[in-house]
């Protein structure tokens, strides 16, 4: 993958891991929705590591890049569990009404974590085939040239 | 390798589905329910020489489209605007299927003389509604929800 390719997919992580989360929580709140779990920091450092993480597996090839989208993969899950039970009190609060909504995210939680993690299994295993494609393409050229 | 990799692929887009699916019927069955499924059937209140009885009947039913509900709770505590709690009862529902309903009757009791205090208007007295209960479908609990508001017994 391109240098660009890889930043330009690392600024998508960064802003749909932390940018949005940040920007829609200030948006409810604004509307009087306070989510009282909910931590900036942890997802600002959480959010970054896997935007780093997404730019170095992008740009690392075979071996090393299996093993950098596996790490992703499970950085990426542990953000997903680590913000979905930040998302579990709601408390809606104006002057005329007071409300509370509270979420047990229970199986929808290991769903998540389950597809991140098979999707950097099936990543990292996309990544070794490549260079076993790589070394066929080169056996074959090699015997095309010895004919 | 090929094969193993599109194969997981596969499964990831598939747990992605089911993910997105659930996720929708499960709005729309929360939306429904919290639309027309809990309602104040009957209201009762009285006195005694040393308490004010309110009664509330509450009918709890599953208006969903898909998922039933399991482990529905329903909790009323009543307190003044010094957070003091003077009563608290609930109730419990354990299976509702798609379209049956239940009904839970609950009691909240405050002493004569807090009750003598909130006519006087010397406090204000709320009841915390609280209800907690989880979507599942075959006796699997898929997400729980809980909902709770604050109502001013004066209605104000």
């Amino acid at each position: 993958m391109g240098i660009g390719k890889a930043f330009l997919n690392m600024i998508i992580t960064f802003f749909s891991l932390v940018i949005m989360p940040l920007y829609g929580v200030q948006y409810v709140r604004s509307i009087g929705i306070y989510i009282l779990n909910f931590d900036s920091q942890t997802i600002i450092i959480m959010g970054g590591i896997v935007a780093v993480l997404t730019l170095l597996s992008s740009l690392a090839k075979e071996e090393a890049g299996a093993v950098l989208t596996f790490i992703k993969s499970l950085a990426s899950a542990y953000y997903s569990y680590v913000t979905l039970n930040m998302f579990t009190w709601f408390i809606y609060r104006t002057e005329q009404a007071y409300a509370e909504l509270v979420i047990n995210w229970g199986l929808w939680l290991y769903l998540v974590i389950a597809i991140t993690i098979i999707s950097g299994i099936a990543g990292s295993l996309g990544k070794l085939a490549e260079k076993e494609k790589k070394k066929e393409e080169k056996e074959e050229e090699e015997e095309e040239e010895e004919e | 390798m090929g094969v193993l990799s599109k194969t997981l692929k596969a499964l990831a887009l598939i747990l992605s589905l089911i993910l997105s699916l659930g996720s929708t019927l499960i709005a729309l069955d929360a939306q429904s329910l919290a639309k027309q499924g809990i309602r104040i059937i009957d209201q009762n209140s009285y006195t005694t020489s040393e308490t004010a009885v309110i009664e509330v009947a509450i009918q709890v039913e599953n208006t969903g489209f898909f998922f039933e509900l399991y482990d529905v709770n329903v909790t009323l505590s009543i307190f003044d605007n010094n957070n003091v709690t003077y009563d608290v009862d609930s109730g419990y529902i354990e299976y509702l299927s798609l379209g049956e309903s239940e009904i839970l009757n609950l009691t909240l009791e405050i002493p004569i003389d807090v009750a003598a205090e909130w006519n006087a208007g010397n406090i204000e007295l709320y009841v915390r509604v609280f209800f907690y209960l989880w979507f599942g479908k075959y006796n699997y609990k898929l997400l729980g929800f809980g909902i709770a508001g604050i109502i001013n017994l004066r209605g104000e």
